[in-house]
């Protein structure tokens, strides 16, 4: 014990509750602080047991006075006050509890300070009683006033609570103790009178329960209570009306003023959460109602499917028994005879080119038929009548690790490229910074000697010119002379490297180390040929660089560095289209091939030269490269009617190079259709436009989506007001928009799939505010491809307008 | 990939190079596909801040350009108010953690320490790779420049005491130390430290902060959109000189313009463009250095975006500074537009100029050596097509872009 600490002494006025006086006790036995002495005043309430008490109280001393009647509140603690020895003192009821810190909190203000009286804060804590249990619970906690010192306050409302405030003896005694006259609110009256004198000091902090006990429990909360309370109120204010000033009355009415304005505020608010809350509810039903919907529809989905396996069961059926016939046929004489013709014929149409149109389906599916048996015909048929979309990972190639930086800079350093490079490069008006890509180009490093030959159809600019500065080979044509893969060859012909590198007059290599990472694995024996990544421009628009990331990113699996060649896969042409393209990708944007392989091959088809000549390299056995760790920049902006020109001639190219047959729908019907959609879509962006601002660019294309999902099926007029291409809008004006169900279905269900991948890409993006524009171009720039497709892939008859120009 | 990108004080306010390399990658990593958000501190209560839950800061989530921003902002001003000694701060730490945890980022790149270190320990504790692209020196010099008080240059902290002796004589000398002791915590957080040059490497290398063998160096790209034509077509008479930049003391301006006037020729120019900022007796001191001479024009300030118009009446630019510059935009920008630079033998501007190769170079504060090298060009101005012709234009941004997305794809593999 410090003996510096000077004494404190608690009183604790009881009456008839011995239980809850023993919860009182010890938390003033807990406190942290001594010395402390208990003077308890038994207020004529039945007998107590004083030894168990000091018992409880432990090192804290006990003096127990017993009033032989009950005095009443007041008496009670001037006969505590009376019996007291501590130089402070502090009172607590017998249904209230102290916190361990209380008094050690508390003294050192009055200790230190000129302060004669301090108070903490309290907590009111409701307690109802379990008459099952027998026991005390918790209802409730909450904190009870905690306000500085403010008479003007105290004068209308008694909010210190009596147990909270530590006093100094001398100050009480000077006051005179507690106003006998009072049977309750004697505590607020003498507070009245000691801070007409003096301060109180008010620490913020909690350190005392309240309890409040439920109405079962608390004589106060009783009817006859509240009329004493009421008088006893009125008691007090006549007994201290002199203090009771204009100014006083003022002061706290304008905070009663401010107290219920804020009042007025929360109920605004609440008021207006509560109409949130309907609002969502009503959301909620209807998204309830839609899922349920849904889970109908999926319902009816699953028992179709299951009705379509159970008929692929019984076709599998029937297969299995012309199979069993067709043996038996075969092994019959006069089959065998057939088989001989068969062979012969098969040899002479063997002899023609496997990529010719002699080759018709009809050898090919015999072919299939003698080397694989009849079921694989039958698969393979599917798969080329039924367009299948298979997005599955691509496991026909070999991930290799790229090279680190630091290793591909010791290589240069130690090992560089002695040969001689020609870089072939195809130029029309390729404008001023031209100059730049040819520095770039000739300062690579690691490479012995770099040409470069520039195969110019026409430029009137300053290509030459710029060429000139770099290269001796400048082969000019006519412009009507160019040609994707010719005119490439052309330029090969003039090479005199022993290493060939393709590429166009608006690709700017990535670093300095572009042409020796796309030759060294060539060099090294590990690959035939070589080709590098693309990345957008700086100022690529939207739509560019989801094309770019979506189909040779994520379809074709572009980032990472990976070797393909036929001896991962048994039959190049068993795979499917994305397996094709993805295998044979070689891209005559960045491609590096030795010169005497290209030589054996060259370029030689009219569309898409670069992946013909990946395809027929991978059939003979070669293997190729493709790096995501290498690339070029090279990206181009635009408009959308390109787009609808683009997918038309590439779909149609494509189909040509890979032995699709074209549609059987006839082309006008696809045009009405397309038209359709795109009045559809025209709508939709306007009825959305109004307050898209804020969204996120994802959530835009998802509604656009979603209503293309719920457009009505009543023909849309043209003449919308948002006109995003004029090209566009032009070709689909001419046509008349109707509403060819099937069709119609199945492009917006396309359009669904493609802008499903774009709501992906651009929720990368912060709000739709900041490429408004780029944004709605990319929606119809997708229709434009969707649109092109169906209009290549599924007419019987060819869409002149769109033929021509690309 | 899910990056998320850290920087002392972002766009609209603020927009100095460190901003607009955060905005560059940023916008070109999203047009790679990748999730980008930039992470920044606010000094001002601009805009929409919310309190925070998981600290006492308050929080504004704003875009720019296309580009999502969370900014954070103290409610009470912390001690170290400017943050050049306290690297560590528990709400940011508390706030940055909770964000990595929240919004799975894969990545953290931070662009510069500055007010939000403590976000890369957060980075770190969350399990995201980190990536810190070292831009200046200030992880070792809270100056950040490596110039003392006495505008001598610095070579090394010397664990502390010359910052103490020569440019903080006031701080306590444990602050010190622990500035140190959490630079070096933080570095250690670090899975790949970059550097825009070679000359930052072997500062950090050489003063023991951090061995050069941890940096990969990764040069800042220039947008080109701004430098569309290479300029041609000048006075055949005439070569003009030009400086571009602040008119500080620790750029040099007054050895430039001594070198210049030491070489008698009638036939050349200096064009000074750029304000004092705020050194105004500066100013003074090179205009009363210059003498009155016609041949040195005061341009006065300039806007960034001149800069191209600017260059097409200039032969060579000189940048004279006296301190270790370290990927000086000046000459970033004189390169890419095609025009030879003179400048100072020390720092990151040898580094990009060679001399007699892409231009010259002369001994740091030396005007003797500067009149040398302005008098060889005027014997032979054939000089300047040479260097012109063997400029290696400096990165793209693209280049810059597509170089840091292979340095996340080795810490973060492709699944």
């Amino acid at each position: 014990v410090n003996t510096q600490n000077p004494l404190v002494s608690i009183i604790v006025r009881t009456k008839d509750r011995p239980k809850l006086l023993r919860r009182a006790l010890q938390s003033i036995a807990a406190q942290k602080y001594r010395p402390i002495e208990v003077i308890l005043v038994n207020d004529g309430g039945c007998d107590l047991d004083a030894e168990e008490m000091r018992t409880l109280l432990g090192s804290v001393s006990l003096n127990y006075v017993r009033l032989e009647k009950n005095t009443g509140r007041a008496n009670a603690g001037n006969v505590g006050i009376e019996n007291s020895r501590g130089e402070y003192i502090g009172f607590l009821d017998d249904d209230d509890e102290l916190y361990p810190d209380h008094v050690q909190l508390l003294v050192p203000l009055l200790n230190q300070t000129d302060y004669k009286v301090v108070y903490s804060d309290s907590l009111m804590v409701y307690k109802a009683y379990d008459t099952e249990n027998c026991e005390l619970y918790d209802t409730g906690k909450e904190l009870l006033f905690s306000n500085d010192f403010d008479y003007n306050r105290l004068v209308f409302e008694n909010y210190i609570p009596f147990m909270c405030l530590l006093f100094e003896r001398e100050t009480l005694l000077e006051a005179g103790g507690l106003d006998t006259s009072f049977g309750l609110y004697e505590d607020w009256d003498l507070l009245l009178r000691l801070g007409e004198k003096h301060v109180f000091y008010h620490l913020r902090k909690t350190t005392a329960n309240y309890n409040q006990w439920s109405s079962d429990l608390q004589i106060s909360q009783g009817i006859s209570n509240q009329r004493l309370l009421q008088n006893s109120y009125i008691r007090i204010v006549s007994k201290h009306m002199e203090k009771i000033t204009p100014e006083r009355i003022h002061d706290y009415m304008s905070g009663y003023v401010h107290a219920r304005t804020l009042l007025k505020e929360k109920e605004v608010f609440v008021a207006r959460l509560q109409k949130e809350i309907h609002e969502k509810d009503i959301h909620i039903s209807a998204l309830q109602e839609e899922a349920s919907e849904n889970c109908a529809q999926s319902d009816f989905l699953a028992s179709e499917l299951h009705a379509l396996q159970v008929l692929a069961g019984e076709k599998e059926a029937l297969l299995n028994e012309k199979e069993a016939l067709i043996n038996a046929m075969r092994s019959t004489r006069g089959w065998r005879l057939l088989e001989k013709y068969r062979r012969l014929r098969d040899r002479a149409a063997g002899s023609l080119n496997p990529d010719s149109p002699g080759n018709s389906l009809f050898v090919r599916g015999m072919k299939v038929l003698r080397y694989q048996g009849l079921r694989a015909v039958v698969r393979k048929a599917n798969k080329k009548f039924l367009f299948s979309k298979t997005v599955k990972n691509v496991s026909y190639s070999i991930e290799i690790p790229p090279l680190s930086s630091n290793a591909i800079e010791s290589n240069i350093a130690s090992n560089p490229l002695a040969a001689r490079v020609s870089v072939v490069i195809p130029t029309k008006n390729a404008g001023e910074e031209f100059e730049y890509t040819l520095r770039k180009i000739t300062q690579q490093e690691g490479i012995g000697e770099i040409e470069l030959i520039i195969v110019d159809s026409g430029s009137d600019d300053s290509t030459i010119a710029i060429s000139r500065g770099y290269t001796e080979n400048i082969i000019q044509i006519p412009p009507e002379d160019f040609h994707h893969a010719r005119t490439r060859n052309l330029g090969a012909e003039k090479a005199s490297g022993e290493f060939l590198v393709f590429t166009v007059q608006d690709a700017i290599p990535v670093g300095n180390q572009w042409l020796f990472k796309l030759l060294y694995p060539i060099e090294q024996g590990q690959v035939s040929a070589v080709s590098a990544r693309q990345i957008p421009r700086s100022d690529a628009d939207i739509f560019s660089c989801w094309s770019y990331w979506s189909h040779n990113l994520n379809y074709l699996g572009g980032n990472r560095d990976c070797i393909c060649n036929n001896s991962l896969f048994s039959n190049f042409d068993d795979l499917d289209m994305q397996a094709k393209r993805s295998m044979a990708r070689l891209d005559s944007v960045s491609l590096g091939i030795r010169k005497s392989v290209f030589d054996e091959y060259r370029f030689n088809a009219d569309y898409a030269e670069d992946l013909d000549l990946g395809i027929r390299m991978i059939k003979d056995g070669c293997s190729l490269l493709f790096q995501s760790s290498n690339a070029v920049i090279h990206s181009h902006n635009r408009p959308a009617f390109y787009f609808l020109k683009r997918s038309y001639a590439d779909t149609a190219g494509l189909w040509g190079m890979l032995h699709r047959e074209r549609g059987t729908i006839p082309g006008q019907m696809i045009l009405e259709a397309s038209s359709y959609v795109y009045a559809g879509l025209k709508k939709s962006i306007s009825a959305l436009q109004a307050n898209w601002g804020s969204w996120q660019p994802s959530g835009l294309v998802d509604a656009v989506i979603h209503r293309l999902s719920h457009e009505g099926s009543t023909v849309q007029p043209h003449g919308y007001p948002l006109s995003v291409d004029q090209m566009v809008d032009g070709f689909f004006k001419t046509v008349q928009p109707v509403h060819h169900e099937k069709i119609v279905r199945e492009m917006r269900e396309e359009m669904r799939n493609v802008l499903g991948s774009l709501s992906e890409f651009v929720g990368n993006f912060a709000v739709v505010r900041d490429i408004e524009r780029d944004l709605v171009n990319s929606v119809f720039k997708v229709f434009c491809l969707v649109a092109g497709y169906y209009l290549a892939a599924k007419s019987v008859d060819e869409i002149g307008p769109l033929r021509s120009g690309i | 990939v899910r990056i998320l990108i850290g920087v002392h004080q972002f766009f609209p306010r603020h927009y100095t190079g460190t901003e607009r390399y955060v905005l560059n990658l940023a916008k070109q990593l999203q047009r790679m596909g990748h999730y980008v958000k930039v992470l920044t501190y606010a000094f001002r209560e601009e805009g929409d801040f919310r309190s925070s839950t998981a600290s006492s800061l308050v929080i504004r989530e704003y875009s720019y350009e296309g580009v999502p921003v969370i900014a954070l902002r103290h409610t009470k001003q912390p001690d170290d108010l400017v943050f050049v000694f306290d690297f560590m701060d528990m709400d940011i730490y508390k706030e940055a953690k909770n964000i990595f945890e929240k919004e799975k980022f894969d990545i953290y790149h931070c662009a510069h320490p500055l007010r939000i270190a403590s976000s890369i320990k957060a980075a770190r504790d969350a399990g995201v790779k980190v990536v810190f692209m070292v831009t200046d020196y200030f992880m070792m010099c809270p100056m950040g420049i490596m110039l003392r008080s006495d505008n001598s240059l610095c070579d090394t902290q010397d664990n502390g005491r010359n910052c103490l002796t020569y440019c903080f004589t006031g701080v306590a000398k444990d602050r010190m130390q622990r500035r140190n002791a959490d630079a070096r915590t933080l570095l250690a957080c670090c899975d790949r430290l970059l550097s825009p040059s070679r000359f930052l490497i072997g500062l950090f290398n050489h003063t023991g902060f951090i061995p050069a063998e941890r940096f990969y160096l990764s040069r800042h790209g220039f947008d080109y959109r701004t430098a569309k034509k290479p300029v041609s077509g000048r006075s055949q008479e005439l070569i003009t000189f030009g400086y571009i930049g602040t008119v500080q003391y620790h750029k040099g301006v007054h050895v430039m313009i001594e070198g210049f006037r030491q070489v008698r020729d009638p036939n050349i120019r200096l064009q000074i463009w750029g304000g004092c900022f705020h050194e105004v007796d500066y100013q003074k001191s090179v205009l009363k250095i210059s003498g009155g001479d016609p041949r040195i024009e005061f341009k006065g300030s300039y806007n960034f975006n001149d800069v191209g118009k600017i260059l097409e009446t200039i032969d060579v630019v000189i940048v004279p500074s006296i301190w270790y510059e370290n990927a000086p935009l000046t000459i970033t920008t004189s390169l890419a537009y095609g025009i030879p630079v003179i400048t100072s033998d020390i720092g990151g501007m040898s580094e990009a100029v060679r001399d007699g190769l892409n231009g010259m170079t002369f001994k740091v504060g030396d005007s003797r050596d500067l009149a040398e090298k302005i008098t060889a060009i005027v014997g032979n101005r054939d000089l300047i097509a040479t260097f012109r012709k063997n400029i290696q234009y400096p990165p793209r941004i693209e280049e810059e872009a597509f170089h840091t997305e292979l340095t996340y794809r080795e810490l973060v593999p492709v699944t």
